[in-house]
Protein backbone atom coordinates (compact mmCIF):
# COMPACT_ATOMS: atom_id res chain seq x y z
CA UNK A 1 0.00 0.00 0.00
CA UNK A 2 1.97 3.27 -1.03
CA UNK A 3 -0.79 5.00 -2.35
CA UNK A 4 -0.91 6.62 1.20
CA UNK A 5 2.61 7.63 1.31
CA UNK A 6 4.82 10.54 -0.50
CA UNK A 7 8.30 10.27 -1.18
CA UNK A 8 9.97 14.41 -0.37
CA UNK A 9 13.76 14.74 -1.58
CA UNK A 10 15.19 17.69 0.23
CA UNK A 11 17.36 18.87 -2.63
CA UNK A 12 19.81 22.40 -2.79
CA UNK A 13 22.60 22.61 -4.94
CA UNK A 14 23.83 19.56 -6.65
CA UNK A 15 21.83 18.50 -9.62
CA UNK A 16 24.86 16.01 -10.33
CA UNK A 17 23.81 14.05 -7.48
CA UNK A 18 20.52 14.78 -7.66
CA UNK A 19 19.80 12.75 -11.19
CA UNK A 20 21.60 9.85 -10.29
CA UNK A 21 19.03 9.83 -6.96
CA UNK A 22 16.07 10.25 -8.79
CA UNK A 23 17.20 7.43 -11.27
CA UNK A 24 17.71 5.44 -8.25
CA UNK A 25 14.02 6.16 -7.22
CA UNK A 26 12.82 5.60 -10.62
CA UNK A 27 14.36 2.43 -10.82
CA UNK A 28 12.47 0.56 -8.06
CA UNK A 29 8.97 -0.50 -9.77
CA UNK A 30 6.64 0.52 -7.87
CA UNK A 31 7.44 4.43 -7.83
CA UNK A 32 3.90 4.87 -10.00
CA UNK A 33 1.91 3.54 -6.65
CA UNK A 34 3.30 6.72 -4.61
CA UNK A 35 0.77 9.05 -3.64
CA UNK A 36 3.05 11.78 -4.61
CA UNK A 37 6.73 12.65 -5.34
CA UNK A 38 8.20 15.95 -4.03
CA UNK A 39 11.15 17.62 -3.97
CA UNK A 40 11.72 20.41 -1.56
CA UNK A 41 13.90 22.28 -3.36
CA UNK A 42 16.20 25.29 -1.68
CA UNK A 43 17.14 28.59 -3.54
CA UNK A 44 20.60 28.42 -5.17
CA UNK A 45 22.75 29.47 -7.96
CA UNK A 46 22.03 26.20 -9.16
CA UNK A 47 18.36 26.67 -9.07
CA UNK A 48 17.93 26.57 -12.66
CA UNK A 49 19.97 22.92 -13.61
CA UNK A 50 18.13 21.36 -10.30
CA UNK A 51 14.57 22.29 -12.13
CA UNK A 52 16.31 21.02 -15.41
CA UNK A 53 17.11 17.72 -13.65
CA UNK A 54 13.32 17.65 -11.72
CA UNK A 55 11.98 18.20 -15.43
CA UNK A 56 13.93 15.80 -17.51
CA UNK A 57 12.88 12.60 -14.71
CA UNK A 58 9.33 13.78 -15.17
CA UNK A 59 9.09 13.51 -18.77
CA UNK A 60 11.40 10.40 -18.82
CA UNK A 61 9.36 8.86 -16.10
CA UNK A 62 6.23 10.40 -17.29
CA UNK A 63 5.35 10.91 -13.55
CA UNK A 64 4.45 14.31 -11.95
CA UNK A 65 7.37 15.79 -9.68
CA UNK A 66 6.10 18.38 -7.67
CA UNK A 67 8.91 20.89 -6.10
CA UNK A 68 8.28 22.83 -2.23
CA UNK A 69 9.81 26.02 -2.47
CA UNK A 70 11.91 27.02 0.90
CA UNK A 71 10.20 29.00 2.85
CA UNK A 72 11.86 32.65 3.67
CA UNK A 73 12.24 30.96 6.97
CA UNK A 74 14.04 28.10 5.84
CA UNK A 75 16.22 29.72 3.97
CA UNK A 76 17.40 31.96 6.85
CA UNK A 77 17.74 29.39 9.02
CA UNK A 78 20.80 26.66 9.12
CA UNK A 79 21.02 23.49 6.96
CA UNK A 80 18.46 22.22 5.51
CA UNK A 81 16.16 20.88 9.10
CA UNK A 82 13.89 23.65 9.27
CA UNK A 83 13.19 22.94 5.25
CA UNK A 84 12.84 19.22 5.49
CA UNK A 85 9.91 19.84 8.80
CA UNK A 86 8.33 22.10 6.76
CA UNK A 87 8.04 19.83 4.24
CA UNK A 88 7.10 16.96 6.08
CA UNK A 89 4.00 19.28 7.79
CA UNK A 90 3.00 20.14 3.71
CA UNK A 91 3.33 16.71 2.52
CA UNK A 92 1.48 15.08 5.10
CA UNK A 93 -1.82 15.47 4.65
CA UNK A 94 -5.37 13.06 5.44
CA UNK A 95 -4.24 10.83 2.03
CA UNK A 96 -0.93 10.68 3.04
CA UNK A 97 -0.33 8.75 5.88
CA UNK A 98 3.87 8.23 5.48
CA UNK A 99 6.28 10.01 4.20
CA UNK A 100 9.68 8.38 2.66
CA UNK A 101 12.33 11.25 3.35
CA UNK A 102 15.30 10.99 1.16
CA UNK A 103 18.42 13.28 0.08
CA UNK A 104 19.60 14.58 -3.17
CA UNK A 105 22.58 12.71 -2.93
CA UNK A 106 22.01 9.54 -2.18
CA UNK A 107 20.83 6.74 -4.29
CA UNK A 108 18.60 4.22 -3.05
CA UNK A 109 18.08 0.10 -3.94
CA UNK A 110 15.77 -0.99 -6.27
CA UNK A 111 13.75 -2.93 -3.76
CA UNK A 112 13.41 0.29 -1.45
CA UNK A 113 10.48 1.10 -1.96
CA UNK A 114 9.33 -2.40 -1.45
CA UNK A 115 11.04 -2.43 2.11
CA UNK A 116 9.03 0.15 2.89
CA UNK A 117 5.84 -1.02 1.76
CA UNK A 118 7.01 -4.04 4.00
CA UNK A 119 8.05 -1.76 6.62
CA UNK A 120 5.02 0.04 6.91
CA UNK A 121 3.26 -3.87 8.30
CA UNK A 122 5.93 -3.76 10.95
CA UNK A 123 5.50 -0.35 11.91
CA UNK A 124 3.98 -0.97 15.24
CA UNK A 125 4.00 0.69 19.14
CA UNK A 126 7.17 2.27 19.96
CA UNK A 127 8.43 2.86 15.97
CA UNK A 128 9.72 5.93 15.73
CA UNK A 129 10.44 5.19 11.94
CA UNK A 130 11.70 2.91 9.27
CA UNK A 131 14.97 3.63 8.11
CA UNK A 132 16.76 2.55 4.64
CA UNK A 133 20.50 2.36 5.70
CA UNK A 134 21.62 -0.14 7.91
CA UNK A 135 23.84 0.89 11.12
CA UNK A 136 26.93 2.72 10.48
CA UNK A 137 28.03 5.96 8.28
CA UNK A 138 27.20 9.20 10.45
CA UNK A 139 28.83 10.74 12.96
CA UNK A 140 27.46 8.66 15.95
CA UNK A 141 28.71 5.86 14.95
CA UNK A 142 32.56 6.48 14.65
CA UNK A 143 33.98 6.77 11.13
CA UNK A 144 37.70 6.07 12.08
CA UNK A 145 38.04 3.01 9.25
CA UNK A 146 36.39 1.63 6.74
CA UNK A 147 32.93 -0.17 7.12
CA UNK A 148 32.79 -4.17 7.30
CA UNK A 149 29.09 -4.70 6.77
CA UNK A 150 29.84 -6.69 3.43
CA UNK A 151 28.65 -10.16 4.86
CA UNK A 152 25.12 -8.35 6.50
CA UNK A 153 22.08 -10.36 6.13
CA UNK A 154 20.23 -9.20 2.87
CA UNK A 155 16.56 -9.98 4.11
CA UNK A 156 16.83 -8.83 8.07
CA UNK A 157 15.68 -6.08 9.66
CA UNK A 158 15.77 -5.10 13.66
CA UNK A 159 14.17 -3.06 15.77
CA UNK A 160 17.01 -0.89 17.47
CA UNK A 161 17.33 2.53 19.48
CA UNK A 162 19.34 3.83 16.49
CA UNK A 163 18.86 6.34 13.86
CA UNK A 164 20.33 7.10 10.29
CA UNK A 165 19.05 10.03 8.01
CA UNK A 166 20.26 8.25 4.81
CA UNK A 167 16.37 7.78 3.85
CA UNK A 168 14.12 6.97 6.46
CA UNK A 169 10.05 6.99 6.35
CA UNK A 170 7.81 8.24 9.24
CA UNK A 171 3.91 7.61 9.83
CA UNK A 172 1.77 10.78 10.05
CA UNK A 173 0.82 10.32 13.65
CA UNK A 174 4.03 9.65 14.87
CA UNK A 175 5.53 12.98 13.13
CA UNK A 176 2.86 15.01 14.62
CA UNK A 177 2.70 14.02 18.12
CA UNK A 178 6.19 12.60 18.96
CA UNK A 179 8.90 14.16 16.46
CA UNK A 180 7.58 17.24 15.53
CA UNK A 181 7.64 18.61 18.88
CA UNK A 182 11.31 17.96 19.64
CA UNK A 183 12.27 18.62 15.75
CA UNK A 184 15.65 20.74 15.80
CA UNK A 185 14.27 23.57 13.21
CA UNK A 186 16.82 25.68 13.76
CA UNK A 187 19.85 22.81 14.17
CA UNK A 188 20.68 24.41 17.75
CA UNK A 189 19.44 21.62 20.02
CA UNK A 190 23.31 20.81 20.48
CA UNK A 191 26.71 21.76 20.06
CA UNK A 192 28.36 22.76 16.42
CA UNK A 193 29.07 19.65 15.78
CA UNK A 194 26.11 17.55 17.08
CA UNK A 195 23.20 19.76 16.60
CA UNK A 196 19.99 19.03 13.58
CA UNK A 197 17.30 16.64 13.28
CA UNK A 198 19.38 13.57 12.37
CA UNK A 199 21.37 14.06 15.79
CA UNK A 200 18.27 15.06 17.84
CA UNK A 201 16.54 11.90 16.25
CA UNK A 202 19.30 9.67 17.13
CA UNK A 203 19.57 10.97 20.79
CA UNK A 204 15.75 10.11 20.62
CA UNK A 205 16.23 6.99 19.45
CA UNK A 206 18.72 5.86 22.66
CA UNK A 207 16.16 7.24 25.55
CA UNK A 208 13.82 5.68 24.37
CA UNK A 209 11.01 4.15 24.44
CA UNK A 210 11.19 4.47 20.67
CA UNK A 211 12.97 2.14 17.99
CA UNK A 212 13.40 1.89 14.43
CA UNK A 213 13.12 -0.76 11.96
CA UNK A 214 16.71 -0.97 10.93
CA UNK A 215 17.75 -3.31 7.33
CA UNK A 216 20.82 -5.61 8.14
CA UNK A 217 22.22 -4.43 4.66
CA UNK A 218 21.63 -1.20 3.44
CA UNK A 219 19.11 0.57 1.06
CA UNK A 220 20.57 3.80 0.43
CA UNK A 221 23.92 4.74 -0.03
CA UNK A 222 25.57 8.19 0.51
CA UNK A 223 26.96 9.54 -3.26
CA UNK A 224 27.37 12.97 -1.97
CA UNK A 225 31.66 12.91 -2.12
CA UNK A 226 31.58 16.72 -2.54
CA UNK A 227 29.99 19.44 -1.99
CA UNK A 228 28.31 18.72 1.30
CA UNK A 229 28.67 19.82 4.78
CA UNK A 230 31.43 18.28 7.22
CA UNK A 231 32.31 15.84 4.04
CA UNK A 232 35.52 15.17 2.90
CA UNK A 233 36.79 12.32 0.06
CA UNK A 234 38.41 10.43 3.41
CA UNK A 235 35.50 10.60 5.44
CA UNK A 236 33.40 10.02 1.65
CA UNK A 237 35.08 6.77 1.77
CA UNK A 238 34.44 5.52 5.03
CA UNK A 239 30.67 6.58 5.53
CA UNK A 240 30.11 3.81 2.12
CA UNK A 241 28.26 0.51 2.69
CA UNK A 242 29.61 -2.27 1.50
CA UNK A 243 26.21 -4.13 1.58
CA UNK A 244 24.75 -2.39 -0.28
CA UNK A 245 22.75 -3.56 -3.28
CA UNK A 246 21.39 -1.56 -6.58
CA UNK A 247 19.62 -3.93 -7.11
CA UNK A 248 18.37 -6.73 -5.81
CA UNK A 249 16.55 -10.33 -6.99
CA UNK A 250 12.58 -10.21 -6.41
CA UNK A 251 10.66 -11.08 -3.88
CA UNK A 252 13.06 -10.36 -1.02
CA UNK A 253 11.68 -12.14 2.07
CA UNK A 254 12.25 -9.32 4.48
CA UNK A 255 12.59 -10.69 8.04
CA UNK A 256 12.29 -9.43 11.35
CA UNK A 257 14.33 -10.35 13.89
CA UNK A 258 12.09 -10.58 17.09
CA UNK A 259 15.16 -10.58 19.63
CA UNK A 260 15.97 -7.39 19.46
CA UNK B 1 32.93 17.05 -11.52
CA UNK B 2 31.77 20.16 -13.84
CA UNK B 3 31.21 19.15 -17.34
CA UNK B 4 32.15 21.35 -20.39
CA UNK B 5 28.86 22.04 -23.03
CA UNK B 6 30.09 20.04 -25.37
CA UNK B 7 30.60 16.89 -22.78
CA UNK B 8 27.24 17.06 -21.31
CA UNK B 9 25.86 17.20 -24.87
CA UNK B 10 27.66 13.99 -25.36
CA UNK B 11 26.15 12.29 -22.48
CA UNK B 12 22.65 13.81 -23.10
CA UNK B 13 23.17 11.98 -26.58
CA UNK B 14 24.14 8.87 -25.37
CA UNK B 15 21.65 8.55 -22.24
CA UNK B 16 18.74 9.47 -24.92
CA UNK B 17 19.71 6.77 -27.07
CA UNK B 18 19.90 4.39 -24.35
CA UNK B 19 16.48 5.33 -23.27
CA UNK B 20 15.01 4.14 -26.28
CA UNK B 21 16.78 1.19 -26.92
CA UNK B 22 15.65 0.06 -23.29
CA UNK B 23 12.15 0.68 -24.47
CA UNK B 24 12.47 -0.66 -28.13
CA UNK B 25 14.81 -3.27 -28.22
CA UNK B 26 14.96 -4.41 -24.63
CA UNK B 27 11.07 -4.09 -23.24
CA UNK B 28 11.09 -2.10 -20.58
CA UNK B 29 8.86 0.79 -19.44
CA UNK B 30 9.13 4.41 -19.68
CA UNK B 31 9.77 4.53 -16.10
CA UNK B 32 12.60 1.99 -16.12
CA UNK B 33 13.96 3.27 -19.02
CA UNK B 34 14.87 6.55 -18.17
CA UNK B 35 16.19 5.00 -14.26
CA UNK B 36 18.30 2.93 -15.78
CA UNK B 37 19.62 4.53 -18.93
CA UNK B 38 20.58 7.69 -16.21
CA UNK B 39 21.99 5.45 -13.66
CA UNK B 40 24.20 4.31 -16.60
CA UNK B 41 25.04 7.79 -17.73
CA UNK B 42 25.89 8.33 -14.33
CA UNK B 43 28.33 5.26 -14.33
CA UNK B 44 30.01 6.70 -17.48
CA UNK B 45 30.37 10.02 -16.33
CA UNK B 46 32.59 9.17 -13.41
CA UNK B 47 34.12 6.67 -15.26
CA UNK B 48 33.06 3.47 -13.63
CA UNK B 49 32.60 0.27 -15.18
CA UNK B 50 28.93 -0.28 -15.81
CA UNK B 51 27.81 -2.48 -12.36
CA UNK B 52 27.17 -5.87 -13.36
CA UNK B 53 23.32 -5.79 -11.61
CA UNK B 54 22.42 -3.36 -13.91
CA UNK B 55 23.68 -5.04 -17.30
CA UNK B 56 21.41 -7.42 -15.89
CA UNK B 57 18.54 -6.20 -15.31
CA UNK B 58 19.24 -3.80 -18.39
CA UNK B 59 19.84 -6.49 -20.72
CA UNK B 60 22.47 -4.39 -22.17
CA UNK B 61 25.64 -5.89 -21.96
Amino acid sequence: MLENTALLITANKRPEYLHPALASWGACPEIGHLNRIVIALGMSHRWDDQMDVIREAESGMGLAVDVLRDSEAARESPGMHRALGEAIDRVLSDRVDYVICGEEDVIVSDDALSYFEWAQGQYGEGTLCALAHNRGGTGWDGLDAPREDQDADQAQVRRLRYFNPWVWMVRRDVWRSVMRPVWDWDCDSGGDQDSGYDWNLQRLAQVGPWSCLVPDAARSQTVGRLGGWASTPEIFERQQARSFLLHRDRPVGYRLRLED
Amino acid sequence: MALTADERAGFDDWQLQMYFRLQHEHGHDRQAAWALASMLRWHLELGLARPQPLCVVTGIA
